[in-house]
């Protein structure tokens, strides 16, 4: 788990999740929602543990923060925590899908973001 | 559509810390979510365990759970916090040997698997207590048969028969060990064809107090009361519907109550039970309809002659069955005092009562072969632990370099122990998982391919206790395979460890780990002559004769009523003879593969003295019957068209009653006297002998039997057809034909192949066979794999040894050898070992076999013959790869 928490860039699992921070922007962005659109998004599966972690591990960084919400009776009456995207979240996101599409630019024949969303083996490694 | 509640339970207990509620919340909300989406199946639910179990490790390798907390409370985590360390070092350890880690844990994940698959039909049927509450205080009461009081040996279990309700409330008045019993009695109504065929619809007679007593309430409207029974002034049965009957011919209608529906009798629906209403099986089977209440009050409940109904009772708090039991047989001999004329049986001895818990008497005697079977899948399950103990040991030895260099530099004996036994621990919790998975999948199977005379068996689940001690016993396993190992792993001598991880081999652990190998030969050998056993006795009960041939015949049951029965009969089957395929058609009272129903008491004309006491299967039959069936007649005639009403009563009797009641002689021309109830009952004459035909089951052997012609006595009620139609078609058109007579209203029931009846009676032993068969052969697999790897890891340990060996002058053909002694040394000790336990267990199988000894010679020598050749393929690559080894090139190896 060593590693400098600040300096280091995203991982794509990160990307991913700051992503659907961003598409959840108008609304209540916890666990369901952001797995959810994920999975809608890319057809990835992953478990509700993962999320949490990355967003565990995003919040030490300070690029998103959270807040408990509302309980409410679909989840068996327990309380949700809420993220947001930091500014200083949104600029490494910014910043890290820039760095992508630069340097992908004119190596692949279609537009630099369309790569293959499967790289959860790099993931895990780290 | 909730979350299953025991995940919730067991998430409750593993995600801790303020921030547990959230995941645990996001898990609930995503079921809700699949389970609208996909509905909530089986799929659903194990699609979500497998989230819920990433969601878990993911979480928990992470330290999200300890940072959150450690954050929230400072003073925990410090010891801790180390142990969490170690034991995600040890996981990550683990998935870099993922042959060995899936090895461990499949073998684990087969024996919980087996035991939980098992353990989950022990728990439904013997464990867990009736739905009702304070079930274990409900009884149930009838009459006993003197001289037939008990069930089988030594279960505790009365042989309740159906009593009067009149002298229900009797002995209930007089019993101060029970509260009032109410009557209890079912039966099947004919309801006439609405264009699907006639129906018979099950219905339960209940007095009142019966639903007050098992602590249900309405789910809609009332319970019936007196009031609801059928009088001449209004001629309708007040009736409670099951939830399932309300759904099905009401579509769920919410205001059902008060309408009613006719068939053939009138029902006004007063109340539908709930929806999870258990139905007391004992009392009123399982499926009962329509509930009613019953008039203990009414001409035929007074009449103590129709014993009909049986008692359910509670006892009172803090009294025993025993002593509940003494208390009803006083009373029903007092009983039998007051009221001798409906207290005694036909021959005249006096009734008496009988109690057994509701749970026993709808559990009856099927306890113990599924207890056998988990002794079964327990010995599977010790095997599955020897062997990955087996393999721990082997990675304990190789990991010894390693444990000694960690010792040397100041690691405590304990925690080196701890961290093995942690290893094993995790290893059998993921083997736990399999293994519920297993479970899931067995209990599947078991409901698809098991018994379905098991009682009990629509309970059969793998449920939140179930889980939990499937849980339990991976832990105890863990434990139990991990704390050797470790042990020795730990104690080692440090200096000869060193030395070891740098240089060569040794062979400590050669001996313990032989012993485990034997040990597995021995428990794969003990399930594999079980298995033998019960393949040879199922191979005699197939080889058996049956003495008729169900090749090419379809039976139905036809509950024909006429005015002249015998002569409706033959018009019957006229009509289904005219079938196309149809070649031939008969009738009797009773088939072969069924209970008889009829049974006669028979006599010698010229005997005189006592009456026989009990009946023999008596066969009321069409002339047609003995050919249709394939009975061979071996004296005198069939029935024929000379056997009238009015002619002379005849009779033709089985051989084995020609030669019980006449040895050599031959019967024909002797008199018989049939008795009756009341009146000197009749004198037949007999006219033939028919070859012995199979009664009830082939196990149960061929008693004396009786064949009457149909017009000379009462019409029989089932149907033989001779065809070699496909049943699909062939209903249709026996259906049409029978429309076309005068007896359209009649229900064709249970229309069946004779084969598929054989099939049915025979399913207790195949099943058997497969179960045990099936827990053999991965017993044998697991041991012959197990002994491999010894081998192997053998032979690979002592590469420099070998080659020393060759390198002084020995040729291949020694140390060949070499290996293949050391194989027969665990083979030779299994297979004693085996032996001796197999046949000191013999006398369990005892039971389950029909005309084979428990000791049976062949079977015992094919299991051995069997394991012996999975020795052997286990023996032979290791002694092979020993024998290529090239001197030159392994002194050269470095440890």
């Amino acid at each position: 788990m060593g590693g400098s928490v600040t300096s280091r860039g995203l991982g794509d699992f990160e990307q991913l999740i700051l992503l659907a921070l961003l598409d959840l922007r108008d609304a209540e962005a916890y666990g369901v929602p952001i797995r959810d659109s994920i999975e809608r998004r890319t057809g990835r599966r992953i478990s509700a543990g993962a999320v949490y972690t990355a967003l565990d591990r995003l919040s030490r960084r300070g690029l998103v923060s959270s807040r408990l919400g509302e309980p409410s009776a679909e989840r068996g009456g327990r309380r949700k925590r809420i993220y947001r995207l930091e500014p200083a979240g949104a600029r490494m996101l910014e910043q890290s899908v820039r760095v992508l599409a630069d340097m992908s630019r004119g190596l692949l024949p279609r537009p630099a973001l369309q790569l293959p969303g499967n790289s959860s083996r790099s993931m895990r490694k780290r | 559509m909730t979350h299953p509640p025991w995940i919730a339970r067991v998430l409750a207990r593993l995600i801790r810390g303020p921030d547990a509620e959230v995941l645990r919340g996001d898990l609930e909300e995503t079921f809700q979510l699949r389970a609208r989406q996909d509905g909530s199946t089986l799929g659903t639910r194990i699609v979500h365990l497998g989230d819920v179990l990433a969601s878990l490790t993911r979480w928990w390798l992470s330290g999200a759970w300890r940072r959150r907390e450690s954050r929230a409370n400072p003073n925990s985590g410090g010891l801790m916090r180390g142990t969490g360390t170690e034991l995600r070092q040890l996981w990550r350890g683990l998935l870099r040997r993922p042959g060995y880690a899936a090895m461990v844990v499949l073998t684990l994940g087969l024996g919980i698997g087996a035991t939980t698959t098992i353990y989950s039909v022990v728990d439904a049927i013997l464990v867990r207590a009736l739905p009702y509450p304070e079930a274990s205080r409900l009884v149930m009461i009838g009459n006993t048969v003197p001289g037939e009081e008990w069930m089988g040996a030594g279960e505790g279990l009365q042989r309740i028969e159906p009593i009067a309700t009149a002298n229900l409330l009797d002995i209930g008045q007089r019993v101060s060990a029970l509260t009032r019993p109410v009557a209890v009695t079912w039966s099947r109504w004919l309801a006439p064809d609405r264009g699907n065929g006639p129906e018979l619809i099950p219905v339960a007679m209940v007095s009142e107090g019966f639903f007050e007593l098992l602590g249900a309430k309405p789910g809609l409207g009332r319970f019936p009361t007196l009031s609801d029974a059928w009088s001449r002034e209004s001629p309708s049965w007040g009736a409670m519907i099951t939830y399932q009957g309300w759904q099905r011919r009401f579509g769920g209608d919410p205001k059902i109550i008060g309408k009613q529906i006719n068939l053939g009798a009138t029902f006004t629906i007063v109340g539908v039970l709930p929806r999870g209403f258990y139905q007391p099986a004992a009392l009123v089977g399982s499926d009962a309809e329509f509930w009613m209440v019953l008039d203990p009050g009414s001409p035929r409940q007074q009449d103590r002659r129709r014993r009909e109904v049986h008692g359910l009772a509670k006892l009172r708090p803090g009294v025993s069955l025993e002593r509940a039991r003494a208390e009803l047989a006083a009373a029903q001999a007092q009983l039998v005092r007051d009221e001798p004329a409906g207290n005694l049986t036909r021959d005249g001895k006096p009734l008496g009562a009988g109690i057994n818990s509701l749970r026993d008497a709808t559990v009856g005697s099927a306890g113990r072969p599924v207890l056998f079977f988990l002794g079964a899948a327990l010995l599977l399950l010790v095997l599955a632990g020897t062997n990955a103990a087996n393999l721990l040991l082997v990675r304990g030895l190789e990991r010894e370099g390693e444990l000694a260099l960690r010792r040397a530099l100041g690691a405590s004996r304990g925690r080196l122990t701890a961290g093995l036994v942690a290893e094993s621990l995790s290893l059998s919790l993921a083997g736990g998982v399999v293994g519920l998975g297993v479970g899931f999948v067995g209990v599947a199977l078991f409901h698809k391919f098991g018994p379905t005379t098991l009682p009990r068996l629509a309970e059969v689940a793998v449920n939140e206790r179930i889980a939990l001690a499937s849980t339990l016993l991976s832990l105890l396993v863990g434990l139990g395979i991990g704390v050797v190992p470790g042990i020795r792993a730990s104690g080692a001598d440090l200096l000869a460890n060193l030395r070891a991880s740098l240089h060569v081999v040794t062979l400590k652990g050669t001996r313990l780990r032989t012993a485990l190998a034997a040990v597995q030969l021995a428990l794969a050998l003990v399930l594999g002559i079980a298995a033998s056993l019960l393949f040879r006795s199922f191979v005699q009960l197939r080889s058996e004769r049956l003495g008729f041939t169900p090749a090419n015949l379809v039976a139905f049951a036809a509950p024909l009523k006429a005015e002249r029965p015998w002569e409706a009969w033959d018009e019957l089957l006229d009509a289904i003879r005219a079938v196309p395929g149809v070649t031939a058609a008969a009738a009797g009272s009773n088939l072969p593969l069924q209970m008889p129903d009829w049974m006669p008491r028979v006599e010698r004309a010229e005997q005189t003295g006592d009456a026989p006491g009990a009946g023999i299967p008596g066969y009321a039959v069409t002339p047609g019957f003995f050919a249709a069936a394939g009975i061979p007649i071996l004296q005198g005639r069939a029935f024929d068209s000379s056997d009238q009403p009015n002619a002379a009563p005849v009779a033709i009797v089985n051989q084995t009653f020609a030669r019980a009641n006449f040895g050599l002689r031959s019967p024909l021309g002797e008199r018989l006297r049939m008795l009756a109830d009341n009146g000197p009952g009749r004198e037949l004459v007999i006219v033939g002998v028919a070859g012995d035909v199979v009664q009830r089951r082939v196990e149960d052997g061929i008693a004396p039997a009786l064949y009457v012609p149909h017009t000379q006595h009462f019409a029989g009620a089932q149907v033989l057809v001779v065809t070699t139609r496909e049943l699909d078609g062939l209903a249709a058109d026996l259906r049409r034909a029978i429309a076309r007579t005068r007896f359209a209203a009649m229900p064709m029931l249970e229309l069946s192949s004779m084969e598929q009846r054989l099939a049915v009676t025979q399913a207790s032993p195949r099943f058997q066979l497969l179960l045990i068969g099936a827990f053999a052969g991965a017993a044998l697999l697991l041991s012959a794999v197990g002994l491999y790897g010894t081998l192997a890891f053998t032979v690979r340990s002592r590469v420099k040894e070998l080659g020393i060996r060759m390198a002084m002058g020995a040729d291949q053909g020694m140390i060949y050898r070499l290996v293949l002694r050391q194989g027969f040394v665990v083979l030779g000790i299994g297979l004693a070992a085996g032996l001796a336990a197999a046949l000191a267990a013999s006398r369990l199988l005892q039971g389950f076999l029909y005309r084979v000894s428990p000791a049976d010679p062949l079977a015992i020598l094919v299991a051995v013959g069997v394991t012996a050749a999975a020795v052997l393929l286990a023996v032979v690559r290791p002694a092979r790869r020993a024998a290529r080894i090239d001197p030159m090139t392994s002194i050269r190896v470095e440890g």
